[in-house]
């Protein structure tokens, strides 16, 4: 009877539809300069922004100067928010990837310049991929806990008990043919939510 | 040339084997093959979330800095604005476990702003129309994680009052536990607890005068237990819109 609250809302709305629309409409307002969409924005993505930011520098006060600057920065450089290009979390989320990525470069510069062993480090490839990957993952983990059922528990079982969609559709007793659409379709559903965009400030 | 078909590539980003025919075609098909690439990453993700990989809603402070370092908000609409970023979470609740129902309401009045700015409108419109008696609008309540228990809402009105009635016919009586109905927003960042269901009754809930429904159109019944706490114990058994 646990569920993770978001669950059964996906289930209950015809799949993106709406969502899509008010957060077309959210961003053309945004690009426009509208200070409610912004505040819009800021209620629909800044727990991913900042469960992100949290994750990735697990300490609270960065993670809160993190998810300031992006929607600072975003609201100061909307005129380079094409909403025609992309959606606007997604946008919202390359800056993101960026502050992070920022963050841990003056981290390692600081500690290049305290520990003054100026050796080795170069701009830390390897924690901006981690940045990148943070940032997806908690993405992904909020796309997944929209999933209504059958969708939510067929992926499960794919993505963590890792049965075949053979497998899958005779434990949960479905069609074959709805079992392998459901994969794909949700699947394609996360993918989107990767989506980048590539001019984030 | 035949490309692979959709359901096949997903299930091969999956791990699954592909046959002999798709094997020969992603050889020799960059499209297709940049189509599962994308799957594959998508699916490496997904299994490397860890349980802190979740969203978590800043401090209100948060909000307030952007605010005022944007100086945001002329006079008039400088409490609409402001009030966005104290919407009640509940992913941060099962953390920190709120303790006030006051704080809850306070959060509810702000979110209706916003879920009136963020264009909640097909049902504002059906819950506006001015018609006493009748019922404005409608939920089938569906099982929550396999509860097994589905249900009914509608809200009518009641001269200027609205009623929230909700019908969950088989909730099992518990012990330890009472039921809880809740209003929340379309993305359920923000609960409002509206009364206590028992099981085998139907709850009559006169809503309160100064909510605007429309802004909470997502009934939800949870299992609370008697802590003292008046979050959402995120536990739902039944959920619904209301719609026309």
């Amino acid at each position: 009877m646990h569920t993770d609250v978001p669950t059964a809302i996906a289930a209950s709305r015809p799949r993106g539809d709406r969502r899509v629309g008010d957060e077309d409409d959210v961003a053309v307002r945004f690009a426009a300069g509208d200070e409610h969409a912004l505040a819009q924005a800021y209620e629909r993505t800044s727990r991913l922004v900042h469960g992100a930011a949290l994750r990735a520098t697990g300490n609270a006060a960065d993670a809160a100067d993190i998810t300031q600057s992006v929607y600072v920065s975003a609201w100061r450089g909307r005129a380079g928010f094409d909403p025609q290009r992309g959606s606007l979390t997604a946008w919202l989320m390359s800056i993101t990837r960026r502050r992070i990525a920022d963050h841990w470069e003056e981290r390692s510069r600081e500690v290049r310049r305290t520990v003054a062993v100026a050796q080795t480090t170069p701009a830390s490839p390897v924690e901006e991929s981690t940045a990148e990957s943070t940032v997806d993952r908690v993405l992904l983990a909020d796309e997944l806990a929209r999933l209504g059922d059958p969708q939510k528990r067929i992926l499960e079982l794919a993505f963590f008990q890792d049965l075949t969609h053979t497998q899958i559709a005779s434990v949960l007793d479905l069609p074959l043919g709805t079992v392998k659409s459901h994969i794909r379709r949700s699947l394609e559903q996360l993918r989107r939510r990767l989506e980048v965009d590539g001019a984030a400030l | 040339m035949l490309h692979c078909d959709d359901d096949d590539l997903a299930l091969i980003a999956l791990g699954e084997q592909a046959d002999e025919q798709d094997r020969a075609h992603l050889a020799s098909c960059a499209r297709c093959r940049s189509r599962l690439d994308e799957l594959t990453a998508t699916v490496a993700t997904v299994r490397s979330i860890g349980p802190d990989d979740v969203p978590v809603s800043p401090p209100a402070a948060v909000w307030a800095a952007i605010s005022d370092e944007l100086g945001l908000g002329s006079p008039a609409d400088a409490s609409e604005t402001t009030s966005v970023a104290p919407a009640v979470d509940l992913a941060a609740e099962r953390e920190r476990r709120r303790p006030t129902r006051v704080r809850i309401w306070a959060a509810a009045g702000a979110a209706a702003v916003v879920g009136v700015l963020a264009g909640v409108v097909a049902t504002a419109a059906v819950l506006s129309a001015p018609s006493t008696g009748e019922v404005v609008a409608s939920a089938q309540l569906a099982p929550i994680d396999g509860s097994g228990l589905a249900g009914s809402a509608t809200v009518s009105r009641d001269g200027d009052a609205k009623v929230l009635t909700v019908d969950v016919p088989d909730l099992p009586a518990q012990s330890d536990a009472y039921y809880e109905v809740w209003m929340a927003t379309p993305d359920t960042s923000t609960m409002v607890a509206i009364g206590t269901l028992n099981p085998g009754e139907t709850g009559r809930f006169t809503l309160p005068a100064g909510m605007d429904a429309s802004a909470f159109p997502v009934v939800d019944v949870s299992v609370e237990h008697f802590d003292g706490d008046a979050g959402h114990s995120a536990t739902s058994v039944a959920r619904g819109t209301l719609g026309a």
